[in-house]
Formats: C-alpha cells, sequence, structure tokens
C-alpha cells in the first residue's frame, strides 16, 4: 500500500514551500522511470567495475549482454 | 592514451563512442567520478609528475597479481569530459548517528564540507591535465541559460521573452504582455533539469506551461523562476555540434499533447517522429558564432521553428546525450566524436 502523497510539494514544510521555484509545483511524476532509475542504481557497481581499464576494454555494459554471458 | 572522464551510470553513448575508439585503434581509459569517491586510490606526486595509482580490483583489464593499477597524468594525450560525479556518497547518507532535529545544522556543514572537498580532488586532476587537448572541459560543462540566452540574441539569433520573479502579479502581466488573455508562458528550471526519487516515484522537473488561470492560483510570492512567452511552434529542433560542424534534427512533438510542452516527456507508445533538418545557412552561421563564444566544441542545442517562420533559440546542452540525433538521423555521431579524439590526441603529441 502507498500513503504517500503524489505531489512532491505536499511533503515540504510551509517554510520549504516559500523556497521552491514555480516549477517545483508542475513536477512530472512517472513510477515506471523511478523503476528504471533504480535498476541502473542497482546496476551501477557492475557497470563501475569495467569503466577503468588501463588498456582498452569492451564496455562492461556490452561485456554482460546476453552474447557475452 | 585518451582518457575520458565520465560517471558509471546512464552513459550509453560514451560506451558508444570507447567502442569506435577501440575500433579505430585508438588506447583509451575511462576514469568515473565514482573511482574517486568510494574506491582504493591514491595520487602520488613526485615534484612536476603525478601518477593516479587505482585499487586493481576495480580496474578491468589489470593483471591478476597486481595490487594497484597506476595511471601517470603524463601519458595522456587528450581528453574528453562527458560527466564526473553526479551525487557523492556522502550526500546519500546520514552522517550523523541517530541524528536530532538541533543537529540539521551540523549535518548540513559537514556535508557541504565533505562536497567541497570531493570537489577539490576533481579540480586537481583537471588542472593537471590543463595542457592537453580536450573535448568538452569541466569549467564550460554547466552554462547559465540567461547568460546563453543574451549572447544568443547577440549573435543574431530570436530568443523568447523571458521573465525571472518573485511576483505572481508580475508573471500575470508578463504572461498578458506576451502572449494575450488566452496565452500561457512556461517555466523551467534556471539551472539545470532534475529529478527528486521519492518512494518508488520519480518527480521530473521538465518544462511546464501556465496559463492566466494557473498563474492566479499559485501564492503571491515565490523563490526566483524563469518563465518564458509560450511560442507556438510548428516543430522544434535539436542540433548537435561538433567543432565546427552541426547536425540537426526536426522533432514533430507539437501535435502529441503528451510532448507539446516538452518532448522529454516521450511518448514511447507513439514516439515523436524525428528527421534529419538542413538548417538555413543563416541559422547555421548564428549557432557556430554562438558556440565560438560560449568557447564550446560540442554541445546540443535547442531550437523550434515557431508557427510565424522564425527559428527561436531556446538553450544549449554542452554535455547532453548526442544518440537521441545521432540514430534517428544515421549522422554516426558516436564515430565522429571518437574520430575528433583521435585526432586531437595526434594534435597534442604535435604540439
Amino acid at each position: 500500500m502507498d500513503e504517500e502523497p503524489e505531489d512532491l510539494l505536499e511533503r515540504l514544510s510551509a517554510e520549504g514551500r516559500q523556497l521552491v521555484p514555480v516549477s517545483y509545483r508542475f513536477l512530472h511524476v512517472s513510477p515506471l522511470a523511478a523503476a528504471t532509475v533504480m535498476r541502473l542504481v542497482v546496476s551501477a557497481p557492475y557497470r563501475a567495475s569495467g569503466y577503468v581499464c588501463s588498456a582498452f576494454r569492451k564496455p562492461i555494459s556490452k561485456c554482460c549482454s546476453q552474447d557475452d554471458v | 592514451m585518451i582518457l575520458i572522464f565520465s560517471q558509471s551510470a546512464m552513459e550509453p553513448t560514451t560506451e558508444e563512442v570507447m567502442d569506435w575508439l577501440e575500433a579505430l585503434g585508438a588506447r583509451a581509459l575511462r576514469l568515473n567520478g565514482e573511482d574517486l569517491d568510494g574506491g582504493a586510490m591514491c595520487f602520488r606526486v613526485d615534484g612536476p609528475e603525478v601518477t593516479l595509482h587505482l585499487d586493481a580490483t576495480t580496474v578491468a583489464g589489470a593483471e591478476p597479481a597486481a595490487k594497484t593499477v597506476a595511471l601517470p597524468l603524463a601519458e595522456v594525450g587528450a581528453v574528453w569530459f562527458r560527466r564526473w560525479l553526479q551525487e557523492r556518497r556522502h550526500e546519500m547518507v546520514s552522517l550523523l548517528d541517530g541524528p536530532s532535529a538541533e543537529d540539521h545544522q551540523l549535518h548540513h556543514g559537514l556535508r557541504r564540507h565533505l562536497t567541497l572537498e570531493s570537489r577539490k580532488l576533481g579540480d586537481f586532476l583537471f588542472s593537471r591535465l590543463a595542457d592537453r587537448p580536450w573535448l568538452s572541459h569541466p569549467r564550460r560543462a554547466s552554462l547559465n541559460k540567461l547568460d546563453v540566452l543574451i549572447r544568443a540574441a547577440q549573435a543574431g539569433f530570436a530568443t523568447p521573452g523571458t521573465l525571472v520573479t518573485t511576483e505572481r502579479d508580475e508573471l500575470r502581466r508578463f504572461c498578458l504582455d506576451c502572449c494575450g488573455t488566452a496565452g500561457a508562458v512556461i517555466t523551467k528550471p534556471i539551472g539545470e533539469v532534475d529529478m527528486f526519487i521519492a518512494g518508488e516515484r520519480s518527480h521530473f522537473i521538465f518544462t511546464a506551461s501556465l496559463d492566466l488561470e494557473a498563474i492566479d492560483a499559485l501564492p503571491e510570492r515565490f523563490a526566483p523562476s524563469l518563465f518564458q512567452e509560450r511560442i507556438e511552434k510548428a516543430y522544434e529542433l535539436r542540433v548537435f555540434y561538433l567543432a565546427g560542424e552541426l547536425y540537426a534534427m526536426a522533432i514533430f512533438s507539437q501535435l502529441d499533447p503528451q510532448t507539446r510542452t516538452d518532448f522529454r516527456r516521450y511518448n514511447r507508445e507513439r514516439p515523436n517522429r524525428m528527421v534529419p533538418f538542413r538548417l538555413p545557412a543563416e541559422t547555421a552561421e548564428r549557432l557556430r558564432l554562438l558556440m565560438e563564444d560560449l568557447r564550446l566544441e560540442t554541445g546540443s542545442a535547442d531550437l523550434l521553428q515557431a508557427r510565424d517562420g522564425r527559428i527561436v533559440f531556446l538553450e544549449i546542452n554542452p554535455v547532453g546525450q548526442f544518440g537521441m540525433v545521432s540514430k534517428p538521423c544515421n549522422y554516426h555521431l558516436e564515430r565522429k566524436v571518437a574520430a575528433t579524439l583521435i585526432r586531437k590526441e595526434l594534435d597534442g603529441r604535435g604540439a
């Protein structure tokens, strides 16, 4: 069950509401996008491990694709 | 060697450029901001020589027995700045054990200081490479929207009427002046667009449209906010600029209510049509002038074709993803960026 208000503005304190620009009143809420972002966050450690390389290697995102498993 | 400054996530464009660097025979190394914010690392300074040592377990391609991998900065022939740390580890955690409400100021102070420390470390790395050829530079990676708007007007572009205000009444007058009683204004951040994650939802700041009714519903006073006249458009233009060359794409976002005000509110079921676009010579010249004025070698410019025939300049993102222009238009920008980096490295060697 999700009891959080959908509008982020409702979560701000009275003082907070006075301190944010008008664009905060028109935020685009997206559950799908959140899932995408969280997936990226979760995958970040795996992705990061392939990024620094003394010699060039295939990007880790490609290494982890089905073709490479 | 070409050094790429990037971040660990959401960088598909960087990865494709790296593929092209490999295919074209270049030696490249990618360093993410996160590698200096969590992994074991040290800078060794021997007189003027600086070597960055990284924990070998975090380095792909490292010798199995090696504990650390060394990156002598002297070996770097060219640098590509894509991104760096978006958020630091200390910004994501509670630094105090069971903080009370009174600890708020202390917590803020700790975070602020740690952020400054982290920035200084990144700045040190960038400054040690100041004499190498760069494609994009951290100092020019974040433009000031209002400053760019003025420079665009000086370059000859039509620009939207713009207002920054804290006053509802002033905004109402601006809307009536620009757009009449039936019109509307748009609002967007003065700085960068951002996203806030709260629970299962993300909250994006997109460009939003306000008519008089919406304006009247605002409080009398608010934080400084940016407003622009809403221009009726035939279509939008996204133009990628790379070292003097322009690659333009038209986006037919106007007929879809979801994408009309901001095409980034993507309609994934029925995507906007995106096609290659030939810029009028005058527009291309203005854009080149503007990019030179801003000392940018790369960037994505947003313009729109107004229904009244004008091409109106909106803004520039110096480090935007360019795959969204490259793919629909078959521009192969990833290869062109890789070739530009290789050329820069060669130039650097010859210098």
